[in-house]
C-alpha cells in the first residue's frame, strides 16, 4: 500500500522484503507456514514486522501482521508462528506488540485514520504444540482478555493453514 | 447413594491413598501401574458390602492372596478399605494378614459395617417387606474386558425372570457381561409382545424396555430400533438406516454398546417404578472410559454419560487427553452458567459441570494429586505432554535436516 508508512515490509512475494513473507498473503518461519486467502471482494495485506518494522532490541514481538479489508471492516490479525519450544511465550509475545508498542500502534492509528467502518485486531499463535484449555486460560488472564486464537499446525505440511477459516 | 471418600490401607501396590470423590465425577488419569484400576477395584470391593448384605447377591470381597500391600518382602499386617458416602455413612472391610495376637494389635480399630447395615435396612429391606415403595441404588463397575463380547449362541439359561436385584447381579465384577443384558432384552421383549397382546394395542410398550432404548438412542444418536432377532440369535441395531448384528459393529460401538445396555438394564430393572429410571442415583465405576474409541467419540463420551444417567456419580480412569479437554469444557459451560449470555444452542448443549462436583488425580502409587487448577476451575492435562514431546523431537529433527540449531544436551 502506497501510503502505509511501513510499505517497505509489506510482503510481495515469498521471501521478499522480508524472510518471513510467504507470497503475499503469509508467513512462514522454520517451516511453519500460515497465509489467508481472501473471499471475494476482500483485499489482504502481509506487514513483516520481526526484524523488518520492529528492528530493536526487544524480543517481546509477533512474526507479522495481516491486514483484512472487508466490507465494514478492518481486521488487523497479529500472527507469531512457534514451534514446541516455548509456544507459551507466543501469548507474551502477542499481546506485548497489540499494547505496548509504538511501531504497531501507529499501523492501527494509520489504519483507524485512512479505512472506513470497524476496526479489530486479535492475535494468532500457530504453532507445532498442542496447548491444554488450561494453558490458553491462564495465558487469556494474563494478557488481560486480548483475544488469542490457538491453532494447531503440523510443520512442514503441504496442507496449508487459510488463517480466513479462523475469522468470523 | 453416593460417596464422598474413600481411604486405602494397604491395599495392592497403594500403601496409603485418600480421595474426595466428585458429586457427578471423579477422573483418575496417570501411567500405567500407577494406581488407577486398584483404587476402581478398591471401591467396588467396599461396596461389594452393600451387595452381600442385600438377599438374593452377592457381592465382591478381598482375594485369597495379593490384596495385602507387599513391600521389601513384607506382607502388611492388614489391607482395609474405608468408604463414606455424602450422607456422612461410613464403613469399612478388613483382610488381616494371620490371625496372630501380633497382627491383631497392629490393627487399627474399625468403623464395621452395622452402620451400613442399618442404613440399608432403614431404606431397602424393611420397606421391601412392608411392600412400599423403595429405590434401589445402582452399583456397578466396568473393567476392560467389557471389550469381549460374550453373545449368547442360544436361550438355553436365560433366566426366567428378573426381580429388582437382580439388577446388582454380578455388577462389581469388572467382567463382560453382555450376556446378562442380553438375556435381559429378549425377556423384556416377550414381556412386551404380551403386554401388546393383552391391551389388544401394537403400540403398548413396556416402561423399562423403553427406559433402555432411551438411553440408547441417547448415547447413540445414529442407531436406532435395537432388538432381538432369532434364527440365528443375535442383538440387531440400525446403524443410518442399514441393520447390522450388534457384532458386525466396530469395537468402539461393540464397547459402548455393551457397556450402554447392561447399565441401562440395570437402572430399569432396579427401579422400573420411577418415571425415569435412569435418573436414580448410582455409582458407576469405568476403568479406561476411552477404551476403543475415536478422539472424536473420546471427546463426548463423558457428556453423554453425565447427560444420559443424570443422578450417578461416575469414578472413570483415562489414559486420554481427548476426554481431560472434554471435561474441561463441561467445566467452562458451568462457568458461563452464571452468566446471562445468550448462547448458540450447539454450546448450550454441553453438559454443564460445575467445579464442586468433580474431583481429577494424577495417581502414582505414593501419591495422588488434584488436576483441579484452583485459580482457572480447569484441568491440568499432563496427557497431552507425551504429544508435544514426540512433536518436539519432529521440530529437532526438521532443525537439523534445515541446518539449523538445535539445543544440545547439558
Amino acid at each position: 500500500m502506497a501510503s502505509h508508512p511501513h510499505a517497505h515490509c509489506v510482503c510481495a512475494g515469498d521471501g521478499n522484503p522480508h524472510a518471513l513473507c510467504l507470497g503475499s498473503n503469509g508467513f512462514q518461519e522454520n517451516e511453519i507456514r500460515a497465509h489467508l486467502l481472501p473471499l471475494r471482494g476482500e483485499r489482504v495485506e502481509a506487514i513483516a514486522f520481526d526484524g523488518c518494522i520492529a528492528t530493536d532490541q526487544n524480543s517481546l514481538r509477533c512474526d507479522g501482521l495481516l491486514v483484512l479489508r472487508r466490507r465494514g471492516q478492518t481486521d488487523l490479525l497479529l500472527v507469531e508462528l512457534k514451534n514446541t519450544r516455548n509456544a507459551e511465550h507466543g501469548y507474551q509475545q502477542l499481546y506485548h506488540t497489540a499494547h505496548h508498542r509504538a511501531d504497531y500502534q501507529a499501523i492501527r492509528h494509520h489504519e483507524e485514520r485512512n479505512t472506513p467502518g470497524r476496526l479489530s485486531h486479535q492475535g494468532f499463535l500457530i504453532t507445532t504444540k498442542l496447548i491444554t484449555t488450561l494453558e490458553r486460560s491462564r495465558a487469556e488472564r494474563r494478557s488481560n482478555g486480548f483475544m488469542v486464537n490457538v491453532i494447531r499446525v503440523q510443520r512442514g505440511s503441504s496442507d496449508m493453514l487459510n488463517l480466513r477459516y479462523h475469522i468470523s | 447413594m453416593k460417596l464422598k471418600r474413600v481411604v486405602l490401607n494397604n491395599y495392592r501396590g497403594i500403601c496409603f491413598a485418600e480421595l474426595g470423590l466428585g458429586s457427578r465425577l471423579t477422573l483418575l488419569v496417570g501411567e500405567n501401574g500407577s494406581g488407577k484400576s486398584t483404587i476402581l477395584q478398591a471401591i467396588a470391593v467396599g461396596l461389594g458390602e452393600v451387595l452381600t448384605y442385600l438377599p438374593g447377591v452377592t457381592g465382591i470381597g478381598f482375594r485369597r492372596q495379593g490384596d495385602i500391600h507387599q513391600q521389601g518382602g513384607r506382607v502388611a499386617p492388614f489391607t482395609r478399605i474405608t468408604l463414606e458416602t455424602t450422607e456422612g455413612l461410613g464403613w469399612d472391610r478388613t483382610l488381616r494378614r494371620d490371625r496372630s495376637q501380633n497382627t491383631t494389635r497392629q490393627i487399627p480399630s474399625p468403623l464395621g459395617l452395622k452402620g451400613l447395615q442399618q442404613h440399608l435396612n432403614h431404606q431397602i429391606l424393611d420397606p421391601a417387606n412392608q411392600g412400599l415403595p423403595y429405590t434401589l441404588p445402582v452399583l456397578v463397575h466396568y473393567g476392560v474386558s467389557r471389550a469381549l463380547l460374550d453373545v449368547p449362541l442360544s436361550r438355553k439359561g436365560f433366566p426366567k425372570e428378573f426381580c429388582r436385584v437382580e439388577a446388582l447381579a454380578g455388577a462389581l465384577e469388572a467382567t463382560s457381561r453382555f450376556r446378562r443384558a442380553f438375556a435381559w432384552f429378549y425377556f423384556k421383549e416377550n414381556e412386551e409382545q404380551r403386554l401388546q397382546r393383552d391391551k389388544r394395542d401394537f403400540d403398548a410398550r413396556l416402561p423399562e424396555l423403553e427406559a433402555v432404548r432411551r438411553g440408547l438412542k441417547a448415547m447413540f444418536p445414529d442407531l436406532s430400533e435395537p432388538c432381538i432377532k432369532l434364527r440365528p440369535l443375535r442383538f440387531v441395531v440400525k446403524l443410518n438406516g442399514e441393520e447390522f448384528d450388534v457384532q458386525q459393529l466396530s469395537d468402539g460401538y461393540i464397547t459402548m454398546i455393551s457397556l450402554t445396555l447392561d447399565l441401562c438394564s440395570r437402572f430399569a430393572t432396579a427401579n422400573p417404578h420411577l418415571n425415569d429410571p435412569l435418573a436414580a442415583e448410582a455409582i458407576v465405576l469405568i476403568d479406561e472410559v476411552d477404551l476403543h474409541l475415536h478422539p472424536r467419540w473420546q471427546m463426548r463420551v463423558v457428556q453423554d454419560l453425565l447427560r444420559t444417567f443424570p443422578n450417578t456419580q461416575f469414578i472413570l480412569t483415562t489414559h486420554s487427553p481427548v476426554v481431560l479437554e472434554g471435561v474441561n469444557t463441561m467445566l467452562k459451560r458451568a462457568i458461563l452458567s452464571s452468566t446471562p449470555k445468550q448462547l448458540p444452542s450447539a454450546l448450550n448443549q454441553i453438559v454443564s459441570l460445575p467445579p464442586d462436583a468433580l474431583c481429577a488425580y494424577h495417581t502414582t502409587l505414593k501419591s495422588l494429586q488434584s488436576l483441579l487448577d484452583p485459580e482457572e476451575k480447569l484441568l491440568e492435562d499432563h496427557l497431552i505432554e507425551p504429544f508435544n514431546d514426540v512433536a518436539a523431537i519432529f521440530d529437532d529433527l526438521c532443525d537439523v535436516l534445515a541446518g539449523r540449531g538445535v539445543p544440545m544436551d547439558a
